[in-house]
């Protein structure tokens, strides 16, 4: 049996790996897909202390995550295929609109 | 048996942080889809190591099969062909580099001085019954109410994006 420490030491570092990814990439379809990284790593270790525990409450709210996700995900996506029609242009520096 | 659990840990933890580096570090936004697949297939993998095969299920279903559609979708009607470069150089990318090292620190830190706390005996996610049928058993009967907001967010989000989706 692998440690749970274990699970939760990768859990941070694709968390890390997400954040970094959500700093520095100005496309945003890339910038959503950090984002997604950074669920998952949230939705292992959900899963892991669900393990720890022996306790399914855990497993449930990674679902409840990722019933979620889906439905953010749908939106923002449409969202931005909205704006790139408006714009032309996928960079988050160029969405200024409300810039002052 | 251990030993085997170890190494099968070992090798999708490999290929999720490695897939994870290239989505984040990709050039083409495709290499970083297909990258994000490689990525939730691991994460699936992890998932039914840790006794959890319906939340495997899931994942392949949900993320590495219909979420990453959704996504070469958008690269398909974006029209993103080629090079889109990679955003990482200059200060900001030194700086985000730093960010999540230090978070990665810290989190490592809390993980490590818990680890006393974690290292006790579980019993894991091996009832007598059958996996998914106590999990049905928990979604439906404590988690009940949630579960019905989450399909009329589900609903929402749905006419949601039919109505931002529309051409003008």
């Amino acid at each position: 049996m692998v440690p749970v420490s274990w699970y939760l030491a990768l859990g941070a570092a694709l968390f890390a790996i997400g954040l970094a990814g959500v700093l520095v990439r100005r496309n945003v379809v890339v910038m959503l897909m950090s984002v997604e990284l950074m669920v998952n790593a949230v939705n292992l270790n959900l899963v892991a202390f669900s393990n720890l525990h022996a306790h399914y409450s855990g497993l449930v709210i990674a679902l409840f995550v990722i019933g979620v996700e889906a439905a953010e995900l749908g939106v923002a996506l449409a969202v931005i295929l909205a704006w790139h029609r408006h714009s032309g242009s996928l960079d988050a520096d160029a969405a200024t609109l409300l810039k002052g | 048996m251990s030993g085997f659990g170890t190494l099968v840990f070992a090798a999708l933890a490999l290929v999720a942080l490695g897939s994870a580096v290239v989505v984040v570090a990709a050039r083409r936004v495709v290499a970083s889809a297909l990258a994000l697949v490689l990525c939730f297939l691991a994460v699936a993998g992890l998932f039914i190591l840790q006794g959890a095969e319906f939340l495997g299920a899931v994942q392949i279903m949900l993320y590495a099969g219909s979420i990453v559609v959704l996504f070469v979708f958008v690269v398909m009607l974006a029209n993103l062909r080629g090079d889109e470069g990679s955003d990482w150089s200059g200060l900001p990318a030194v700086g985000a580099a730093l960010l999540g090292g230090v978070v990665f620190a810290q989190l490592l830190a809390v993980i490590a001085r818990a680890r006393g706390w974690l290292a006790a005996p579980s019993d894991g996610l091996a009832p007598g019954e059958g996996h998914v049928q106590v999990l049905g058993k928990v979604l439906f009967r404590e988690y009940l109410l949630p579960f019905e907001v989450l399909s009329v967010i589900l609903l929402a989000a749905l006419f949601g994006l039919i109505v931002i989706g529309r051409r003008k």
